[in-house]
């Protein structure tokens, strides 16, 4: 691969793909995700082969559907692909973790940037109020990870809670935040 | 409270195959570690992968993997590539089928036209 091409950002290679349908571009813009969608299907489906499997499955499912449609954030959308993918295997076999429906139903939209629409201040003290409505565990493991800068195993040994639930509590836990600023916004409005 | 608290729902940089792998390998002091995490919490698929790429005992292993599926992309990207190409003179060949068909049918017509009408 010739080094400009790795800087170029995703859309622009979608961009590329949509203008001149040569899947060279495709091709630069999923390599970049082969270990990202690796991990994703790993996770959920625990086995190194069919994680394998899934992942060649989406890069197909990928080609098919991008010559379709056009797609705005990348990376969101692959994600989407490749949990769903995970999902609906999982859905064959008969099981389908708690964890996972949980997960599944999250927002995969881009990031919201609060405080663009906040001063400082206000964001400040709309986060310390969220924050406290947040249950114990999530708010204790959002506040030693993003205040007193601990790492997920300080904060696994401090707290006693496994690696997996530390993680768990901050992703939940900062989703939540984020669903309860959002709804404090929604009301003033 | 501390003015830290917007780094909860700040916009983190993307990692790099090589700091995730580093982090993976445990090679990072604690300082770094942090940081990694943080921009690791700002995104469920970077969770997800990172906790999915730990299951594996064997680290090394990954890079094998990942080129296995490069390889195997680039192999359904070509084979996408000859798929299309071989539906293109298919697709001509229809067209062309389609005209002679038209032209003979007004060819019928004209003759058959003026044999009636002498």
């Amino acid at each position: 691969m010739h080094s400009s091409q790795l800087t170029i950002p995703d859309n622009e290679l979608l961009n590329h793909y949509y203008s001149d349908g040569n899947s060279k571009w495709l091709g630069i813009l999923l390599q970049r995700y082969t270990l990202l969608l690796f991990g994703v299907c790993m996770k959920y489906l625990k086995n190194e082969e069919e994680a394998k499997d899934a992942v060649q499955q989406v890069f197909e499912k990928s080609i098919q559907e991008l010559g379709k449609y056009k797609v705005d954030y990348f990376k969101s959308w692959i994600y989407m692909v490749a949990k769903n993918h995970c999902l609906m295997k999982l859905r064959d076999k008969g099981k389908v973790p708690k964890e996972i429906t949980e997960r599944m139903m999250a927002t995969p939209a881009e990031e919201n940037n609060y405080a663009e629409h906040l001063q400082k201040d206000e964001l400040l003290e709309r986060l310390a109020n969220s924050l406290h409505e947040l249950i114990p565990d999530q708010r204790i493991c959002i506040e030693q990870f993003y205040l007193q800068k601990k790492s997920y195993i300080e904060i696994a040994d401090q707290t006693g809670f496994t690696l997996m639930q530390v993680k768990s509590y901050i992703q939940n836990g900062k989703r939540n935040l984020r669903t309860l600023l959002l709804k404090q916004i929604k009301n003033e409005r | 409270m501390s003015d830290k608290l917007p780094d909860i729902l700040k916009k983190q940089a993307d990692l790099s195959e090589e700091e995730l792998m580093n982090y993976l390998a445990g090679n990072l002091t604690a300082q770094e570690r942090h940081e990694i995490e943080q921009r690791l919490a700002a995104s469920d698929m970077l969770t997800d992968a990172e906790e999915g790429l730990s299951q594996l005992e064997n680290k090394e292993k990954i890079n094998v993997i990942v080129a296995d599926l490069n390889k195997q992309l680039y192999k359904q990207l070509q084979q996408r590539r000859r798929k299309k190409r071989r539906e293109l003179p298919n697709q001509s060949l229809i067209l062309i089928t389609t005209f002679i068909i038209l032209v003979l049918i007004v060819i019928a017509f004209v003759v058959i036209y003026k044999m009636r009408n002498g």
